[in-house]
């Protein structure tokens, strides 16, 4: 057992280290250079060759990777070229705001996928179960973006419910109240729509393992000594088929934080998908990295 | 569930109809700019009268009875030698006076292009990888299956887009990046379909027979593997299409003002307040696109595989 478990751990850290120097490679082979953006007459070429000396950028690229290695293992992320903080702080400040998102985002999902899908699954075959069929099918179909842009011609330009953008109003009442409200009203747009355009996968996962879990002996045995059928549906067979599920958890979060990136560019949220869109367009290898 | 089959086979055959036949369909050449002054962000169904003048066309909005003037923003001008042309905007037009119809269905191009050729790419890639690794096993087969695991370990989103964003931005670019980073579930499924196989008696005994390998491999494998991996391909296939979108939208795709579904959206953002429409039917496009290999993966995985029929 102890000699499995080292196994595994070398093998993530293993793939740890192909991940890191794979991206470490992507980024740095690339075309293009930081410095591109500095190109400008009213900036002393000395005073460029001095900045590219203190980012380390002048060294052999294997030296760069080495360092930049180590100083990673070791927690330093290195310092962010557009933003002049460290790193890992640009990261630490936008994080709360994607984890607001895409945490809310998830309740969503969850709220709505695994009662749906356990209907469906109870009803298989049924009129019910073949609409959220499609209707899942839908929504997976539909690109977050679309919908988000079709969700701010709606509740913004048409019926100006929800505000467009940005994490909170500019003018804004003193207080913890109106703070809060104010935080949440611009929360709920792009919560709803990130949350509902991965709702069809939930209702589809939910469905499939729960099925499954139906036709298995326990069940069968639960139902024999007369546990009621809403019973048995809900909390039992949800209950055995939880461990798939969160199986599923793992394998939609990089789908959420993708659809999060995009609706951050779209709604000018300020997280992470934010500071990774501007990292990439200036380059700034550090930021990107972390 | 033969409906779904038939449905999304009949919008896919549709779709590439369109695609093939852009050139026919479209009304206008989706880069022309009509008028750019006088016939921009045009609401649906709206109709205007082109006026060619030579160098450059106008877009009337009104003829008088005799034909002989026109009126064009506000003011009224005589026509000069050519018969105003009536022309309508069914899908409306974008803010450079585009004709949204004709962009939308050049659009439909370049999603399918990039699409089919990623799709290949990553099922060539895939069959591949997953193919030696299962049939080898042992090292070869654990290092490429780490490879797969790193790769897998990433949001594609992320991956995509910075390789987009840093390197390079063309068709072919998109093509290879979305092409090398999609293989991994074919591998993974092609791998363990092979595992599957090998240790069955059925093989040993084709194998007993003495037929040469690339005969076992064409004519007893592949048709195992086959089933499961293109029931992947077509609910892959939507996903590279979003993908591909996605990246159009926030500029690292393909790249105005050659028309793709994801910067048609992209360019209508600015606008969202005053023209729905701009954003509104390419997005719709998409979807249905989407929707119909879904439903593709969706039939076919009920028509091929065992356990759920019935």
């Amino acid at each position: 057992m102890l000699r499995y478990v080292l196994r595994r751990i070398a093998a993530s850290a293993l793939l740890l280290f192909l991940v890191l120097t794979g991206v470490f490679l992507l980024l740095r082979l690339a075309p293009g250079d930081p410095m591109a953006l500095l190109e400008t007459p009213r900036i002393p070429a000395e005073a460029r060759e001095e900045l590219r000396r203190s980012w380390g950028l002048d060294q052999p690229l294997a030296t760069q990777y080495v360092r930049w290695l180590g100083g990673t293992l070791a927690g330093d992320w290195g310092t962010s070229f557009s933003h002049h903080r460290p790193a890992t702080d640009v990261v630490r400040s936008a994080l709360p705001a994607t984890l607001w998102l895409g945490g809310a985002a998830l309740l969503l999902q969850l709220l709505l996928g695994l009662p749906l899908g356990t209907l469906a699954a109870r009803r298989a075959g049924s009129l019910g179960d073949h609409g959220l069929r499609v209707l899942s099918l839908s929504l997976y179909a539909t690109p977050t973006f679309w919908l988000g842009i079709v969700a701010l011609l709606c509740f913004t330009y048409r019926w100006p419910i929800f505000p467009p953008s940005h994490l909170q109003s500019v003018f804004l009442a003193p207080g913890a109240i109106p703070l809060w409200s104010d935080r949440l009203h611009h929360l709920a747009l792009p919560v709803l729509v990130l949350g509902i355009s991965g709702v069809g996968g939930w209702i589809r996962y939910t469905r499939a393992s729960v099925l499954e879990v139906l036709s298995q002996d326990h069940l069968v045995a639960l139902r024999a000594r007369g546990i009621p059928e809403r019973r048995v549906l809900w909390i039992h067979a949800l209950r055995s088929a939880l461990p798939s599920l969160l199986q599923v958890l793992g394998f939609t979060l990089p789908l959420l934080l993708s659809g999060a990136l995009i609706l951050e560019v779209l709604f000018s949220w300020p997280g992470l998908g934010q500071v990774t869109y501007g990292a990439l367009l200036s380059r700034d290898y550090p930021l990107i990295l972390a | 569930m033969r409906l779904e089959l038939r449905c999304s086979l009949a919008l896919l055959l549709l779709l590439l109809l369109v695609a093939v036949a852009a050139p026919w369909l479209a009304p206008l050449d989706p880069n022309q700019q009509v008028d750019p002054a006088a016939a921009r962000l045009l609401p649906p169904g709206s109709t205007r009268y082109l006026i060619d003048e030579g160098a450059r066309t106008l877009a009337a909005e009104q003829l008088s009875p005799d034909q002989s003037e026109y009126l064009r923003l506000g003011s009224w001008r005589s026509v000069s030698d050519s018969a105003p042309q009536p022309r309508r905007f069914w899908l409306g037009t974008d803010r450079y006076g585009r004709d949204v119809a004709s962009r939308v269905v050049y659009g439909a191009r370049a999603s399918l292009r990039v699409a089919v050729a990623t799709t290949l790419v990553s099922l060539v890639l895939g069959l591949l990888v997953g193919g030696i690794a299962g049939w080898r096993g042992g090292l070869v087969d654990a290092l490429l299956m780490r490879m797969a695991d790193a790769l897998f370990a990433f949001p594609q989103l992320f991956l995509v887009l910075a390789a987009a964003a840093l390197w390079s931005t063309g068709e072919l670019a998109i093509v290879v990046i979305l092409g090398t980073t999609s293989w991994m579930e074919t591998a993974r499924i092609t791998r363990s379909e092979i595992l599957r196989i090998r240790g069955t008696d059925a093989l040993d005994a084709v194998r007993g027979l003495g037929l040469s390998p690339p005969r076992i491999l064409t004519h007893h494998l592949l048709p195992f593997v086959l089933p499961p991996v293109l029931i992947h391909t077509a609910l892959r296939v939507g996903d590279i299409i979003l993908i591909e979108a996605s990246l159009s939208f926030l500029g690292f795709g393909i790249q105005p003002p050659n028309p793709s579904w994801g910067n048609l959206i992209a360019e209508a953002t600015d606008v969202l307040d005053r023209a729905w429409w701009v954003a509104v039917f390419p997005g719709a496009a998409l979807t249905l696109t989407v929707l119909a290999f879904g439903l593709l993966a969706d039939g076919l995985a009920d028509r091929l595989d065992p356990r759920r029929q019935g």
